[in-house]
């Protein structure tokens, strides 16, 4: 709006000035070059160039330089002009184009639009992925339009064959990115005869390309020594050798997929020493330098199941700046591996450790102490988590996505938890909460609720959701799901989560266990559960601690709430502010408040769910309430006295730990034995075959990551086609 | 320590040097000369048009050092001009190119790029006789050539 201000004040005021003709400064033509190159619309653009030769001369270029193609008829018309002769033309259109994108024609672009843009000779990237229209003919005509491609994105074209690769080969030998992602005819032949011509290859995707073997990625290694980038998820065939070749060859690379390469195992990475960023390896350090992985960004090795500890050992030393880190389904790592990965630090952006099944809270507890910088963390179906593990992750301050899928030891006091920490609530944006049982609807709500970034939830399979009232604001499962999947499917995404906090926000379900100071109480414990964590204490004593804390938070505010019962009112004037809004919360049970008029429910309910307040965050503790003051002490005390059991413990094999100080039948204790038990038991009988359940389950899980999947998907094609 | 800078109309400006290095022309000479109080002569700028350029270094003294675009993206966008920003470039449009072909000369890239977005916001949603009228400009085109240049760029309408 103010920018409409800016140049309505320039028109009016050159509106003056024209009277008298002024003669302005001229721009040089290299500057109303870079002018027009912050206009966006080819329509601005167009309008432009129809001003004066001049601006003509500088704009008609940038014009026709990377043309939106967004439908056949634009297509066309461009095509019907620059095809013409070149007579018959003011300026050579089909020289200006430099890069073509078909993205958004691929059900339309037939050979017959394609060829016609054969003369453009100076075409330097050619975007044709899932254009399954075009044919080998065609490919192979538009392939020898001009010797200056380097960029080409043949991805997913049923008629990608060895012919076409051919033409590359021939006629591309400047290309340095190349995307054949899923042109599953191709064969090793082609690959070598590309890889002995085209090497300046940076980047090239073989992802789903099933027919090439290690051959392919020897031919690329050897010939192309400035490639950083390589797919080849789901080739099969390959093995050990391909990876092998890669760490010894390329001690540039920046980002390598080796999803489903089931052959794979540690012997890929025998090579990179074992670690070889310890002060005491890096004596002989010339040998060591060519096993250092520097630039290595993005590390994919989703179900190379081969995988164990020692791979992560060798490589995560040597690749110190990984940003991205995939080891989803490689369930032989552990606690060990995954400890290895907090040297990545600050630099880990991205972990993926779903189906990592062996990991305990203490491997989460220790990557969230380092590795302070992630953001998106995927702990789907690592069973044996507890809520310790989510009191972990909830210091993460850049965290946005987090999947604790099927995790279903996590309840309530996790999301919480979250909640307290007053550091995930304002970056949270994507939730995965599917087949975590225990929660409820009401903690679930308070997440909603203050999370205001929250885009994305999941919540299949959650008993508490499995309501119409709820599942009106979600998501359409998808139509391959079952009968029974549709029945428990439960994501709310976009608006349908911004209705569904509308939703819980007018029609709160009464929380039994939120009220503020419960809130508060919940930071407090917190704060000390990360002291636990920082302090290097096992997470049975965190829990331990956790479940008992958490029973005396509640027996204190129970407590809290019959002292402020109606007749005490006057005397305990300063609780009152405080007593009140947990009073009405409570307004079910017999404590009801009197001090709250009840026509103000709503909007104390309102205050209940909504984030907290500035003023909330300044009290800190420093200025809690007297009575929070004491519950702070207490729970100081709780921790100390916990600290104590845990360092007498802390020599014992933890399966064989004696029975917690909490295990005095209440529902805390409870639950801590559960997991305790499920801890002991999964060494032997772990991980036995997937059961159906797991099978259905999988699905579910994938589709409540197929945002995040597409996200990053069309982001990885976004990058490529920008190099 | 100030430095001295002499506008073309021999005008002297003091200015500290953290203000006169948002100009790489100025911090390549002063890395040149080394410490030196001699001025500084700016044989193209103007003391209206010096005097406007130093108000943007003044404000702009703690930005940190742009970096230069990873992506060589010939796109640019326009809207996201700072409000201060904005009301500095609210002056007539002779002062807008002078300010404009200063920073060129200067080599300050954010007041140059302030600038030809500020003229490219100006460009935007008008018609080729609207944005003449609005800069001035004379066409200098035939009917017959203004004609076939709408025509072979009539693609560009096409959604």
């Amino acid at each position: 709006m103010s920018s409409t201000t800016t140049n309505d004040h320039l028109v009016h005021s050159n509106n003056y000035t024209s009277a008298i003709d002024k003669q302005y400064p001229s721009i040089p033509p290299e500057l109303i070059v870079y002018i027009f190159k912050f206009l966006s619309n080819p329509l601005d653009l167009r309008s432009a160039i129809l001003v004066c030769k001049l601006w003509c001369s500088c704009g008609v270029d940038l014009l026709w330089s990377r043309p939106t193609l967004l439908s056949i008829p634009l297509a066309t018309k461009m095509c019907d002009i620059m095809t013409l002769d070149r007579t018959q033309t003011i300026f050579p259109y089909a020289t200006y184009i430099r890069r073509l994108n078909f993205s958004f024609l691929v059900q339309e672009l037939t050979d017959e639009i394609l060829v016609r843009f054969s003369g453009c000779t100076r075409l330097e990237r050619l975007l044709l992925p899932g254009c399954n229209k075009a044919t080998e003919e065609g490919l192979k005509q538009i392939l020898q339009a001009g010797r200056g491609l380097y960029s080409l994105d043949l991805s997913e074209i049923p008629a990608v064959t060895d012919a076409v690769l051919d033409s590359v080969a021939r006629f591309c030998p400047k290309l340095y990115t190349l995307s054949l992602a899923g042109c599953a005819a191709i064969t090793d032949d082609a690959i070598v005869q590309l890889a002995a011509s085209c090497t300046s290859l940076k980047r090239i995707k073989l992802s789903q390309c099933v027919l090439l073997t290690d051959r392919s990625v020897l031919a690329l290694t050897q010939n192309c020594p400035q490639l950083m980038e390589i797919d080849i998820t789901n080739c099969n065939l390959m093995t050990n050798t391909a990876i092998q070749s890669v760490v010894q060859t390329l001690p540039q690379i920046r980002d390598i997929n080796m999803t489903l390469l089931a052959n794979l195992s540690d012997l890929a990475f025998s090579a990179i020493p074992l670690g070889s960023n310890s002060s005491a390896l890096q004596l002989p350090s010339a040998s060591l330098i060519s096993h250092r992985f520097d630039q290595l960004r993005v590390l994919n090795l989703t179900s190379c199941v081969l995988i164990t500890d020692e791979t992560l050992a060798r490589i995560i030393p040597a690749a110190p700046r990984l940003r991205n880190l995939t080891l989803t389904k490689c369930d032989r790592i552990t606690d060990v591996g995954a400890s290895v990965i907090k040297l990545l630090g600050k630099h880990l952006h991205y972990l993926h450790l779903g189906h990592c099944s062996k990991l305990t809270d203490r491997a989460i507890a220790t990557l969230a102490q380092h590795c302070t910088r992630i953001r998106y963390l995927d702990l789907a179906c690592c069973s044996k988590l507890t809520d310790a593990a989510v009191f972990a992750m909830a210091q993460l301050p850049k965290l946005r996505r987090i999947g604790l899928v099927k995790c279903s030891n996590i309840t309530d006091h996790g999301i919480y938890a979250m909640l307290v920490s007053q550091i995930v609530p304002q970056t949270l944006e994507r939730v995965h909460l599917s087949y975590c049982v225990h929660l409820s609807d009401t903690a679930v709500s308070a997440l909603v609720s203050q999370c205001s970034k929250l885009t994305h939830l999941s919540v299949t399979g959650v008993p508490a959701f499995m309501s119409p009232k709820y599942q009106k604001f979600c998501r359409v499962p998808p139509s391959e799901f079952t009968a029974t999947q549709r029945e428990v499917f439960c994501v709310f995404s976009g608006k349908g989560v911004r209705e569904l906090r509308q939703y819980m926000q007018e029609n709160p379900t009464m929380p039994s266990s939120t009220p503020s100071s419960i809130q508060r109480n919940y930071r407090i414990i917190g704060s000390t559960v990360a002291s636990m964590v920082a302090g290097g204490q096992h997470s049975s004593a965190i829990l331990a601690h956790l479940g008992f804390t958490l029973r005396e938070t509640e027996a204190h505010v129970q407590q809290l709430a019959i002292n402020n019962a109606p007749g005490e009112g006057s005397s305990t004037g300063i609780v009152s502010e405080a007593a009140a809004t947990e009073s009405v919360n409570d307004a079910g049970t017999a404590t009801a408040a009197g001090l709250a008029p009840s026509d103000s429910m709503a909007t104390s309910h309102m205050e209940e769910l909504a984030p907290f307040s500035e003023d909330d965050v300044a009290a800190g503790p420093l200025r809690l309430h007297p009575l929070m003051e004491e519950l702070e002490q207490a729970g100081r005390d709780y921790a100390d006295m916990m600290m104590q059991t845990a360092r007498q413990q802390v020599d014992e094999d933890v399966r064989m730990a004696s029975p917690s100080p909490t295990e005095d039948g209440t529902l805390g204790s409870g639950q801590q034995g559960e997991s305790e038990n499920g801890e002991g038991s999964s060494g032997g009988s772990g991980h036995g075959s997937p059961t159906e359940e797991e099978d259905l389950d999988e699905n579910v899980f994938d589709d409540d990551d197929e945002d995040d999947y597409q996200r990053s998907r069309s982001r990885g094609h976004e990058s490529f086609r920008r190099c | 320590m100030p430095v001295i800078l002499v506008s073309s109309d021999n005008q002297d400006f003091k200015v500290d040097k953290e203000v006169a290095e948002r100009s790489i022309l100025i911090k390549n000479m002063l890395e040149d000369v080394g410490e030196s109080d001699s001025p500084i002569p700016l044989p193209n700028v103007t003391a209206a048009v010096l005097t406007k350029v130093i108000e943007y270094c003044e404000h702009h003294r703690n930005d940190p050092v742009q970096v230069p675009e990873e992506t060589d993206d010939p796109r640019k966008r326009s809207n996201d001009i700072e409000e201060w920003d904005m009301k500095f470039m609210q002056v007539d449009q002779e002062m807008l190119f002078e300010i404009i072909l200063a920073a060129n000369y200067l080599d300050i890239k954010p007041l140059l790029d302030v600038g030809c977005k500020t003229v490219a916001n100006i460009i935007k949603g008008k018609t080729p006789e609207e944005i003449r009228k609005a800069f001035n400009i004379v066409n200098d085109f035939t009917p017959e050539e203004e004609a076939q240049i709408k025509k072979e760029n009539e693609w560009a309408e096409d959604r």
